[in-house]
């Protein structure tokens, strides 16, 4: 990474590949939220508006009022610095966890009057199920929480964790965990959190090909799961060849039926950059097997024998929302052709 | 059998019809005098459903008004004043249905919505080889349309620059030589449109619905004398609810609704389990559907299951339903094979219980830190927050410990039975010695505290039947006979009506009278032998349901029962009727008509 990277929230949410919790701007402040677990969106999608929400509003206090801070976010810590203090917060992977301290007189994490939750006060913190299970220890500060169960709004009161400073500090983890599972002990000092994500981002950043550190770092902190298109536009930024053959490899596993197998030219990007080689038998088979009932798909389903042409029956296959150029099915479009074409060869290599 | 018609007792209106093993179900639209068609897999929900679409009759090219009649094999719409104005649906198990009529008969995209029009669609495709059409309606599936006699035409409008379909009609037109048409339409959710069985004659349909219909009631004891008739629906209703294996569900089971919560719901395939004493080795099988989806690790069962997935959790109500199984019907049904089978599923799921609930009291004790994990998601004793001990959950548990101990037995593993009886006596005896006052079972705040609730599930052990002593099994035959308290003229009030939080109007067990809670309380009644007060509670809702319907529950005043003050809440039916009819609510009615009141 060429020097530090400078992150705006309201674009690209502050976090880490393998974990969901995040760090994102909301019209009315910096949020803690968490990654969506299900989505097979491109990333712009993800994260824009209509995309993720926040969780949890993250605000300073000063003799109970809030106070205003500016956000300082880059690629392994954000701050949110104040007048009477600052807060930091980086990532712990390991324990999929938000690692949170700072020397503010007071931190509230808190959702709004119409957030609908189950949460629970707990000795030390509070357990919070909205968007996720997420459990908040707070390790050093006191802290308030009303965990009130609202009978006939099927809801706890709407949350707010506050955390007031002990001996000057404040210290919070947020454990995004799943059903019936507790969070691991914290053994990482924040510094080393901070350590551990810049090496694996340097290690992540060295198996694609010369990109701007921001392109990098989305690639490397966006959520798991991809749609096939994405997957095989991503894969073409690889320079390392297990990073792009797994990223083509699953394009094709989600791609084998319904939609343009735009995987084929990234399988064929493969084999004529080389990359291929370096592949294990047994994975390339996997590859093979799976182009090969993506071709057989659009060979049964959607090959006119008459005209000797591919078609499209449905606008989702293009991986276009609403192509103009698409009329009544069935559409013989010029590219498609070119797809199966690929698909043929990369099918067969 | 009961017939389903236009303004008839048993209509459309509400309960939706459909079939066994069939995807597609058909409703009488509230506002508008039309029958409506939609798939229960594409979770289109009638309170906001994109998928569905209207069926319209044709003379000369323009709709008609029509009535409609049906029965377990199939439904027939009429034209008001011809006889010769008619469409017939049958449904079948192979995800597919048949119409055939006489007149040109529309079906038309439109949704709950308003101003969703056709958005369900997402494109139309005519198969190259002239076939059918296939219409795609995106997450929710397709459906393939072909025409075995007369011709099918389907327009869809496309707005390119809204990006959306503005309307999806499908019209189907008589052969010209018969003056007949015969169609049918298939569902898929996955896949591509692969039917290759045969289109049976369509009298042969009705006839095949119908006997599977009276195969199904053979799992049921007949009713008693006054409720019959209404059992008789509630088995179809049940039989409409049944779905067989497919996506996410492993066999077959038994839906909340089609239309609202499409759900197969953990306790209440249990429930449904209570009521199959015609044959008690297909509710054994009911009981232990939920397990073949039991997480290795944990033990866990979801709570809920759909076609595209499942998850969260349900009080453990398969101990309750097995004991009560074996002690009405013998226990034939429990071969070695089946208890060595199920003994370390049960097992398991018992323990994840004691873990993952556990009041860390170092025993079996449990609390829970929802109240969905209960399944009375708005009671009372729940009105102190978390973590709760609740009397309803602890004696679930003890009824599966003791149906572990029960399986283990069978299983020969005496050493392990031994020790699930152990755990399970030393349970009860702490319900009994801690969450006892006198007067009732309470539930616990952090397990110390008591919950000051008058809820109804703090009677809810009586499900323990003659496991409990006498002296509270007394106690809480008299407070639950009381008039006034929680006995209403329609049965139990799940809170009592001398509770300032009794509510009648939207709420779910904090006042209302509820078919399952009733039904596991009279059940509880009659193994405890106090059967004359079970069944005078049972005949109570069972007469109402017997009036009203298949409905999960009813306000039985008006009024507030301590103000006095008249209560503003919609009268059913209503358009958006959060009170639909379920399946639930007809297991409840049939566990109570045909085990509990006896002629």
């Amino acid at each position: 990474m060429q020097g530090l990277l400078h992150l705006d929230l309201a674009k690209t949410p502050f976090a880490v590949r393998e974990a969901r919790p995040m760090l994102l701007m909301q019209d009315d402040g910096v949020y803690f939220g968490l990654k969506p677990a299900g989505a097979a969106l491109p990333f712009a999608q993800v994260f824009g508006s209509g995309g993720a929400k926040g969780i949890l509003r993250i605000s300073i206090l000063s003799e109970g009022q809030d106070i205003p801070y500016t956000v300082n976010a880059t690629a392994f810590e954000t701050q949110l610095i104040s007048d009477k203090g600052t807060v930091r917060f980086t990532l712990d992977k390991s324990a999929n966890a938000m690692r949170i301290e700072g020397d503010v007189p007071q931190l509230r994490m808190s959702a709004g009057a119409s957030a609908s939750a189950t949460t629970t006060k707990l000795e030390d913190g509070a357990e919070m199920n909205i968007g996720g299970r997420v459990i908040y220890k707070v390790r050093r500060g006191n802290f308030e929480f009303d965990d009130t169960w609202m009978l006939t709004r099927w809801s706890s009161t709407a949350p707010c964790l506050d955390i007031t400073a002990a001996d000057g500090k404040v210290d919070v983890a947020c454990f995004e965990l799943p059903a019936d599972t507790e969070p691991p002990e914290v053994t990482k000092s924040f510094e080393a959190c901070i350590a551990e994500n810049k090496a694996d981002f340097e290690a992540f950043a060295t198996t694609l090909k010369p990109t701007d550190d921001l392109t990098a770092f989305e690639l490397w902190s966006k959520p798991e799961k991809a749609g096939s298109i994405e997957l095989a536009e991503e894969s073409f930024l690889f320079c390392d060849a297990q990073s792009a053959f797994d990223r083509v490899l699953k394009s094709a596993l989600a791609g084998k039926s319904g939609i343009v197998p735009k995987f084929a030219a990234a399988a064929l990007r493969l084999r004529d950059d080389k990359l291929i080689d370096a592949i294990s038998k047994d994975n390339r088979q996997k590859l093979t097997d799976a182009l090969k009932e993506a071709l057989c798909w659009w060979q049964t389903y959607r090959y006119d024998k008459v005209k000797g042409r591919y078609f499209y029956a449905y606008r989702a296959e293009t991986g276009e929302a609403n192509p103009p150029w698409f009329d009544e099915a069935p559409v013989y479009a010029p590219e498609l052709q070119e797809r199966l074409s690929q698909l043929n060869a990369a099918a067969n290599l | 059998m009961f017939g389903l018609g236009k303004g008839q007792k048993f209509d459309l209106i509400r309960a939706p019809f459909g079939r066994r093993g069939s995807g597609f179900y058909l409703f009488e639209d509230y506002n508008l005098p039309l029958i409506r068609l939609s798939n229960t897999k594409a979770d289109s929900t009638m309170s906001g459903g994109n998928l569905i679409f209207d069926l319209k009759i044709l003379q000369n090219g323009r709709p008609v008004r029509y009535h409609y009649f049906g029965d377990a094999g199939s439904l027939k719409m009429t034209q008001y004043g011809e006889v010769n104005g008619t469409a017939e649906v049958a449904l079948t198990e192979h995800d597919h249905l048949r119409i055939r009529g006489n007149c040109g008969l529309r079906l038309e995209l439109r949704s709950m919505r308003e101003g969703n029009g056709a958005i369900a669609c997402k494109g139309v495709f005519p198969f190259l080889d002239g076939s059918g059409t296939e219409v795609f309606f995106g997450g929710q599936g397709k459906m393939f349309f072909k025409a075995l006699e007369g011709s099918i035409c389907v327009n869809a409008q496309y707005d390119k620059a809204e990006g959306k379909y503005k309307s999806l009609v499908v019209e189907i037109t008589p052969d010209q030589k018969t003056d007949c048409y015969d169609i049918a339409v298939h569902e898929y959710m996955d896949g591509e449109f692969g039917y290759d069985g045969v289109y049976e004659p369509f009298d042969k349909l009705i006839a095949i619905n119908k006997a599977d219909f009276e195969a199904f009631k053979q799992n049921y004891n007949k009713a008693a004398a006054d409720y019959q008739e209404a059992a008789e629906y509630a088995m179809w209703l049940t039989w409409t609810h049944r779905v067989k294996p497919g996506g996410f569900i492993k066999s077959p089971m038994i839906l909340m609704h089609l239309q609202w919560l499409n759900a197969c719901c953990a306790w209440q395939q249990s429930l449904h389990a209570c009521a199959m004493h015609g044959e008690p080795k297909e509710g054994w099988r009911q009981i232990c559907s939920l397990f073949e989806h039991q997480n290795e690790k944990t033990g866990q069962l979801p709570g809920m299951l759909f076609y595209s997935g499942g998850g969260a959790i349900q009080a453990p109500f398969q101990g309750f339903a097995l004991d009560y199984l074996i002690r009405r019907c013998g226990d034939g049904f429990l071969t070695a094979e089946e208890c060595k089978r199920m003994y370390p599923k049960f097992a398991k799921w018992t323990n994840y219980w004691t873990t993952y609930r556990s009041a860390k009291r170092g025993d079996d004790m449990i609390s829970v830190k929802s109240p969905h994990d209960s399944g009375w998601d708005d009671a009372s004793i729940f009105k102190d927050g978390f973590p709760a001990s609740t009397p309803d959950l602890i004696a679930f548990l003890v009824a599966l410990m003791y149906g572990t101990a029960r399986l283990a037995k069978g299983a020969g593993e005496e050493e392990a039975a031994k020790d699930w009886n152990f755990r399970a006596d030393r349970l009860l005896n702490q319900l009994i010695t801690e969450f006892w006052d006198g007067e009732r079972f309470i539930a616990k705040k952090n397990g110390v505290t008591p919950v000051d609730s008058w809820s109804l599930a703090n009677y809810q052990p009586i499900l323990l039947g003659d496991r409990l002593p006498k002296h509270i099994i007394d106690k809480v035959t008299e407070k639950l006979t009381t008039e006034g308290e929680y006995l209403s003229p329609i049965g139990l009030c799940t809170e009592s009506m001398k509770s300032p939080l009794c509510s009648f109007v939207n709420q779910f067990v904090l006042g209302r009278v509820v078919g399952p809670a009733n039904m596991i309380i009279t059940a509880g009644l009659y193994i405890a032998g106090k059967k004359k007060e079970a069944a005078m509670i049972a005949r109570r809702l069972c007469d109402k349901m017997k009036e009203e319907g298949m409905i999960l529950g009813f306000a039985p005043y008006d009024r507030n029962p301590l103000t006095g003050e008249k209560i503003e809440f919609n009268v059913p039916p209503g358009a958006n009727d959060p009170w639909p009819w379920s399946g639930w609510a007809a297991g409840s009615f049939l566990t109570m008509a045909t085990t509990v009141i006896e002629d």
